[in-house]
Parts: C-alpha cells; structure tokens; sequence
C-alpha cells in the first residue's frame, strides 16, 4: 500500500509533520525508532531562551532576538522556517490538545521561568499546565515533596540550590521533604512512568496527601517532581491541590520525562483518530533513491525487510541521540540516505575545553543543509531528492541545548516541512 | 588556628598516605595535608597494576628485585585492595622470542617465579588474547585499587591518632631559627588559611615537591612525564597481560574492578595542573592494544585519564642519598642546610611501602628515636577483616531482598551497581562531602554513563543527610561534571557521543546548568579551543 507521505522518526518534529499531514487529510504513515529526545528532555516547549547562545542572559521577550536571529543566521532552522509560519507552527501544535485540561500554556511573545529539579531556572516558552504554579517559588514559602523510593528527584537537594538563587529572597523558606511511599505502595523502587501510574489511583493520592499534611508547615505552595500521572494529569494535580489545601506544580527531573510521554500519547491518540498508520520500535534500514526522487524506505522488523511507499518523505531521525546523524572516526554520516552533512572541521575542533562553558559544542551544529524548502542540498548546493524533507534536530545549524530552543526548533521545522511538502 | 602535630606529611598519595601509616605504627602522631582527595594525582592516576617486578628484569634488576618483595608484602598487607589476577608477559610475532628467553633466566636469577606456557595454553586462560600468539609466561603481576590503598594507609594513620587533612593545600613551609618548623596551609573549601607546626616536615607532594619547598629558596629539579591510559567498559581479560618486550609505550593490559585499563603514554609536559590527554594519543594506544587483544577494537572506551610521572633530574643526584634507582630522598639538612625537612620523590605505587619505610627511617634517626619499621607485617584495617571484594561477592551482599528498607536498596548508580546504603554508610564513616571524594572511593560515576545519573542521586543524598562541602551544591555538580569530561572528551564519538548528549541534554537542556553563573573550578582561565 502506497502512502501520500511517510514520516521517519516519531520524536517531535516527526510528530508535529505527521499531524499537519494528517490534519491536511494526507494517508500519512509514521516508522520509528523510538521517540529519541522527546521522552528523554522535553519538558516544556523551548523557543529561544538566549541570544546569542553563549549571552548569559535570559530573554524575557522572545519575538526581537528571534527576528535577529533569522536575519543573522540564513542556516538556522529557525530562518528556513520564518517567523510568521513558526508562530502557526507553535499554534497547530496547541491545536493538538483540543478541550483537554492538560495544556502547554505560555504568554505571547515572552518566555516563562520553569524551576527545574535542581534548583535552577530555565527559560521556557510553552509549558506544561502542571507546571503553571512553579513560578510561585519566587515569591512564596514552597515545600518540595520527594519520595525516598525515587531516585530521579531529591527534593532537600533542589530546595537547597533554590535557596541560592539570586532572584529569590534568600529568607523565603522553601524546603525538601521525602516521603516514604513504604505503606502506601508494594512497589519498592520505581521508575518514572510506573509513579505517574500510580498517581492516578484515588487511594494511593489519598494516602499519599495525608502524608504530605503531616509534614507542611503552612506552605500554600508545594512542589512535586514532573510525574504527577500520565493520562489525566490536570486531574492528579487538582485532586491533590484540594486535599493538602495547597497549589501544586511539578518540576523537570532526571529522565525518562513523563510530561514527554504524555505529549507522546496526545500525538498517537490524535494520529490514530485521522487513521495515520504508526510503526514503532524498529529501525529503518535504508532509503531507495531513483532519479533525484526518494521511492520507498526499507524497514526492518524481525518478520523480514518490507519496502514502504510513499510519494513523499520527511525525514526527521534526530541528530547524535536519535540516530539521524552519526560520528564514525573523524566523520559525520547520515545513515539512512547517506546525506553529506555539514560537520565541524577536524575531531578536535568538535568539543569545547569545558563541558558546560559558555560556547556550546561545535559538534552539536553539525547537520543537513537544506534549501528554505527543507530539502537536501548536495555540496554544490543543488537538491539532491526533491520529494524529501527534513525536520527537527538532523537539520543542525542550531545548539537547541544551549540557546534553549528544544521543542521550538522541532514544532517548527516540522509543521514547515510538511506545508511545503504539501504546497 | 593552629595545629600541632609530631610530623607533618605533605601529599595524600600512596607515598604520603604510606608514610602517615608508617608514623603511626612507629608512635608518632602524623599530620597529612592534601590539596584535593586522597590519591588524586598520579597515585589515582596510576594503572592500578601491582608489579610483579618482570618488566624490569632486564632493564634494571634492582627495581625488579624491589617490586618482587612488596607485591607478596601487599597481597599479605593490603588484601582488601588486591585482586590476585595474576598476569602474562606474551610475545607477538614482532617481539620474536629472543627477548623471553632472556626474560625467563633473568626472573629465575632473581628468584620471581614465572611459568612459561604454550600459545595454546595462553588461548585458554585468556580467549581474547590474539590468536598470533607465539610464547607466553605466566607471572606473579596483579591488580591493584590504588584509591583504597591511600584511604586504607590514611586509615590506619587515623586509627592511631594521626590526622589527615583533604583540601587542604600548603602554601608554604614555615622556618624559625633557620629549621622548618610547620607550614601554613589553606583550606581551600573555605578559603581560610592556617598554621601547623610539628618536629619534622616530609615533603611527598610528588609531582608538586617543587613548589612545596621553593618558598623557602630551595628547589626539587623535576621534569614531568605524562602517562595516559584508557578506560574499558568492561573486563576484556582476566589476566593482567603485558607484552614480552623491552618496556614501551602502550603494552600493558589490566582488568580492573569492572573495568580494563590500557596504557600507557609517556610524553614529557610543562604545566602540571592542566594536562590532558590528546585524541592522538588515544589513536596510538588503540594500535597498540588491538595487537594484543583484537576484540578491544569493538569495545567500549568509557574515558581516557593522564598522570604525571615526576622524574627526578639526575645531574643532581650525586648531591643526595640516593637509596634506589627508583625513588630519591632528599635530605635537605644535608643538601641545603635546611633541618627538619625531607623530601621524597620519583618511585612507583608498587613500591610504597619501601618507600615510606626509607622516609620514616631517615626522620627517626633524625629525631633520635629507635622504633623499627613494622608496616610489612600489620595489615591494613580492612584487610584484616576480609581479602578483595569482587563484584560478585558485592552482589550478593546487596542483592534484592537483603535489605528490609527499600530507600537503602535503591540503586544510586545502575552501571557500578553501588546503593543508596553503601554511599550512606561512606559518608558516615568518613565525614566525605562531595562527590570527588565518593567517586573516588566507593565507584559512583565511575561506569558507562560517567555520573550522569548518580552524580545528582549522590549529591541529592548528601543533601538529605545535610551535609556540603561546597556552599552551592550545584557548584559541586557542575565541577564534577567539568572533571569527567576531562577524560571524556579525549575519546567521545561512536556510541560513547550519544552518552554525551544524554548528559548534555541533562544538564543543559533539561536544568540549564550551563548558563549557571557561578564559575567552575576548572573554569576559564583555560585558552583552549581558540576558535
């Protein structure tokens, strides 16, 4: 069966073409290997929160250092895509979550602040509404709520680098407390998804905010790590914000992200509903190119090599994590159609001398280069497969981690590559 | 504030921490200072191999002589920090066997026992050895913590009233009278300074001796040697392996804990404190190692680490009693009329012990006293409990359903396997505060992913137990995660670059650690990467 398009990699860019294809009403298709980034480190929806990367400044408003950067910056994602179809982009995916409770919310044009499970800040554009209160941690007494049978968030450990914040008053009491789920739960260790379970059974909530009351001190604020449920998230926190009397927010962890997995959720069941076709957990093997034209994709499974068909292809197979883009020896390889990627010079031009310093790694703008089409360029500039477009993190040409632009970069290239692939 | 001690030792490697114990047992009180943690210059950063003295044989029978009689001390003494693998010198088509057969009637004059065996037999003992094998003989070499060698010395000094001072950097050597009588030292967590005084200054910052004694006008001629090895993810070979010829670079092989280390280098530097390994250097020793054991190519190099060996400049040897061709002592009454201080440099880890013997010897006679060395034949503390502690038998000790409490099952580091307990009970036992000194003692962070989980989970638990070093913990986090990459970056790409970005997506994408303002300890000064 031939498809209109078939989407290559199920992390968010490939999401967010898949649904513009299938909101477009395209027989869409979508292989993947698994969904790379988007379970790993998305938690809100990063734009830009730093410009130029390596400027310690946070940027409150958004839209003048985007603008800036697309006009200083022709290989940025961010540039091929243009501002306005970013900001129908960052709609069509609000789009996705309908009349759910569950929403990412942000103010137009400016960045949030997202307390993280360390004690930091981040700058965020669209975040989780289960993270909505977080900010309060500024300006009120907060209590932070650990379990000491998860090992993915210590909650003395975040409260304490949050006491040194300077934006914070110093004498704002906020503190850690780890609960002992021992007489709630069988379970003596969990994992992230197997918590955010476990927050959706009633009994267990209940017990659970008769612990945490026990241990408030008058907090009207309490802070919870980022697996507060997986379906009914917004309900979870309700439900908690009415038993121990307080607001309640989550915080970014440690991975696996739960808010990740969700998102994940909300693009299958919307995907399944249009009758988009999905293939996860194995690896596409390899593109077969006639003509300056991609024909089919081979996936392998453990039944065999099948060759999927379609007129179109997006290819949005991530960068080093993911698996779009590989280092072998001194080079840098697209393994799937063998693209040539631009990479940064020698193997010891790739990495800064410190780990986190200013400047990010030049390794991470290693990638594709496309035309504003999002097609793939050869090296003489000349499209190499017209009917193939690129999304999400292989594009390089962009340090999401360090300009804080994960999530952001991926909504847009991937709602673009599919409006061009569908005009 | 000021301390008083009987003796103060200068540097926590084996030779410092050796001497402490060595102190100790004589019925001195020592006072050790180390500027970091125990063992984190070239001792940490040493191969882990106790040698059995065959790669001396023939290039210097004294040292091999040497070596032969601490490693059965230390199989005796140190026990718990011994893992008895025992190793193979073997031989490629390209060493020919000239060289073994040599080998062989050297080690008999000496008195090593040795086993020569057949390619074949070698085979079978080790099945990753390379199948070109042409001669092999089995020797008394093993494997060696030197992490816990230091801690255990340190805590037998502790056990008899010395004290040992981490972080704590001696920024000069105090003299009244003409005789050095203490140091003033800083404690760099806090940045307060102070004075210590005591009868007697031994000088064992190896590779730093210079820059101990040169406020005083005096000098230690050193040129430094560079020695970098690589890490395995895995143990590739049970047998410590080296190859039977001349010494070289890039020829010994040594299972250590979950881990094989191969090395090493030798290249001469100038600037101790900012040394790292070059990506070429890590080319070379792949070369090298693939001979020997061909599979290592598949495998997984996890960091790339670099010790700086210091050589003592011979030219000025004739001044100073040299005791050994491997290590010097340098009497600074004698040489520069300076009382009350020695120093003691070069030697290897294998021969500690010697070392710290001479040392203490020296300053006894010195302060007139006649108490007979006896740290070859007392045990260190843990190991007269118990011998090396595989990781099997850790299993089964922390294995499911051996704990009641399911908080101290949890496993805080999933490639070492080490528990929220064990991490607990280390903190409690040795008053540690930050992750250096954990990583280095208990194995957190030590595994594949390079403390990309369990650094947090360590600090998270340090944070329970109220308990920092360091004012901001985040700070530590970030230094930490500045010291892996030290060894991470020489070798990232392949598999081990999606480590990176797992870590990198962490900590900047997740937390946004690297916009933290706050400088790190290796910070910018550094004019690296020019670009």
């Amino acid at each position: 069966m031939k498809h209109d398009v078939l989407v290559i990699g199920m992390g968010l860019s490939g999401l967010m073409a898949a649904k513009t294809a299938a909101d477009h009403g395209l027989k869409t298709m979508v292989l993947g290997k698994g969904a790379g980034m988007l379970q790993a480190f998305l938690e809100g929806i990063d734009l830009l929160g730093y410009y130029p990367e390596d400027n310690p400044g946070m940027l409150e408003g958004v839209r003048p250092a985007l603008e800036n950067l697309i006009q200083n910056h022709p290989e940025h994602p961010y540039a091929k895509v243009g501002l306005e179809e970013i900001e129908n982009g960052l709609k069509a995916f609000a789009g996705l979550f309908g009349t759910k409770s569950y929403q990412y919310n942000g103010t137009p044009g400016r960045n949030s602040l997202l307390p993280t499970g360390i004690g930091s800040l981040k700058p965020s554009y669209l975040i989780p509404s289960t993270m909505n209160a977080g900010k309060g941690i500024l300006s009120e007494p907060a209590l932070l709520v650990g379990f000491q049978e998860f090992g993915n968030f210590y909650a003395a450990y975040a409260a304490r680098n949050f006491q040194r914040l300077p934006q914070r008053n110093e004498d704002l009491p906020i503190r850690g407390e780890s609960i002992s789920l021992s007489d709630i739960s069988e379970r003596k260790a969990f994992h992230p998804a197997a918590l955010a379970l476990q927050f959706e059974e009633d009994g267990f909530r209940k017990k659970l905010a008769e612990k945490i009351k026990k241990v408030m001190k008058g907090e009207n604020l309490v802070g919870f790590p980022a697996v507060l449920g997986l379906k009914n998230p917004e309900n979870v926190k309700l439900d908690l914000e009415e038993q121990i009397g307080a607001k309640v927010f989550e915080l970014p962890i440690l991975p696996p992200s739960v808010p990740g997995m969700r998102l994940f959720e909300i693009f299958k069941d919307h995907l399944r509903a249009k009758g988009v076709r999905m293939i996860f957990g194995f690896e596409a093997g390899l593109a077969i190119q006639k003509n300056g034209r991609c024909q089919g994709v081979i996936l392998k499974t453990p039944a065999g090599e099948k060759v999927h068909e379609a007129d179109s292809f997006i290819l949005a197979t991530g960068g080093f994590f993911g698996g779009g883009l590989q280092a072998q020896g001194d080079r840098i390889v697209e393994p799937l159609f063998k693209l040539p990627v631009a990479q940064p010079g020698a193997r010891s031009d790739w990495f800064q001398y410190e780990f986190l310093g200013r400047r990010g790694h030049p390794i991470n703008q290693s990638g594709i280069r496309t035309n504003s089409r999002l097609n793939p360029l050869d090296q003489s500039g000349k499209v190499l497969l017209e009917n193939l477009f690129l999304a999400g993190r292989i594009l390089g040409h962009h340090d999401a981690l360090r300009e804080k632009s994960l999530g952001g970069v991926d909504i847009a290239t991937g709602y673009k590559a599919m409006r061009n692939l569908i005009s | 504030m000021k301390v008083k001690a009987d003796v103060i030792v200068i540097g926590g490697g084996s030779t410092g921490t050796g001497i402490a114990r060595d102190l100790a047992l004589r019925g001195l009180t020592p006072l050790l200072m180390e500027k970091r943690y125990l063992a984190a210059g070239a001792t940490g950063a040493c191969h882990g191999l106790l040698h059995s003295g065959c790669r001396y044989v023939i290039v210097d029978p004294h040292s091999s002589r040497e070596c032969y009689t601490e490693n059965r001390i230390l199989r005796k003494i140190a026990a718990s920090c011994v893992e008895e693998t025992e190793g193979m010198f073997v031989s490629l088509p390209e060493d020919g066997l000239e060289y073994q057969k040599n080998f062989l009637s050297a080690c008999s004059q000496l008195g090593i026992p040795v086993e020569k065996i057949s390619p074949a037999q070698a085979l079978a003992f080790e099945p990753n050895l390379s199948p070109e094998v042409i001669g092999a003989v089995k020797t008394p070499d093993a494997s060696i913590n030197p992490f816990t060698l230091a801690a255990e010395n340190a805590r037998a000094a502790g056990e008899r009233g010395g004290k040992i001072m981490t972080y704590t950097r001696v920024i000069g050597l105090i003299v009244i009278g003409g005789k050095v009588k203490g140091v003033r030292a800083l404690d760099t967590r806090s940045g307060e300074t102070f004075e210590a005084y005591a009868d007697f200054v031994i000088n064992a910052a190896g590779a730093w001796g210079h820059q101990v004694v040169r406020n005083i006008g005096l000098s230690i001629p050193l040129a430094y040697s560079k020695g970098s090895i690589l890490i395995f993810s895995r143990r590739l070979t049970e047998m410590v392996l080296s190859r039977c010829h001349i010494p070289a670079d890039g020829d010994i092989f040594v299972p250590s804990e979950t881990t094989s280390l191969f090395g090493t280098t030798s290249l001469s530097v100038e600037d101790l404190d900012h040394i790292t390994v070059e990506p070429q250097e890590v080319l070379a020793l792949m070369k090298d190692l693939v001979k020997m054991v061909p599979s290592a190519n598949s495998a997984r190099v996890i960091r790339a680490y670099t010790g700086v060996r210091p050589l003592f400049k011979e030219k000025d040897t004739q001044d100073d009693r040299q005791i050994s061709r491997g290590f010097v002592l340098i009497d600074h009454e004698a040489r520069d009329g300076v009382p009350g201080l020695v120093s003691i440099v070069g030697g290897k880890m294998a021969t500690y012990r010697l070392m710290a013997e001479k040392t203490v010897d020296a300053v006894c006679q010195k302060l007139g006293l006649a108490a007979p060395c006896t740290t070859h034949l007392v045990p260190l503390p843990s190991s007269g409990k118990h011998g090396f502690v595989t990781l099997r038998e850790r299993l089964k000790k922390i294995g499911p359903g051996k704990e009641e409490n399911a908080q101290k099952d949890q496993m805080i580091c999933e490639c070492e396997f080490i528990t929220r307990n064990e991490v607990e009970e280390f903190v409690k036992e040795t008053g540690a505060a930050n992750l250096e000194t954990i990583r280095a003692q208990t194995r957190v962070g030590t595994g594949p992913c390079q403390g990309t989980f369990c650094a947090y989970r360590t600090l998270g638990i340090l944070a329970e137990m109220e308990k920092f070093d360091d004012p901001s913990p985040n700070q530590d986090l970030k230094n930490f995660l500045e010291r892996r990459w030290r060894g991470i970056k020489p070798i990232v790409g392949g598999e081990q670059l999606r480590e990176e970005q797992l870590t990198e997506g962490i900590y900047a994408g997740i937390f946004n650690l690297d916009k933290d303002s706050t400088p790190t300890q290796e910070a910018a000064s550094e004019s690296y990467n020019k670009r």
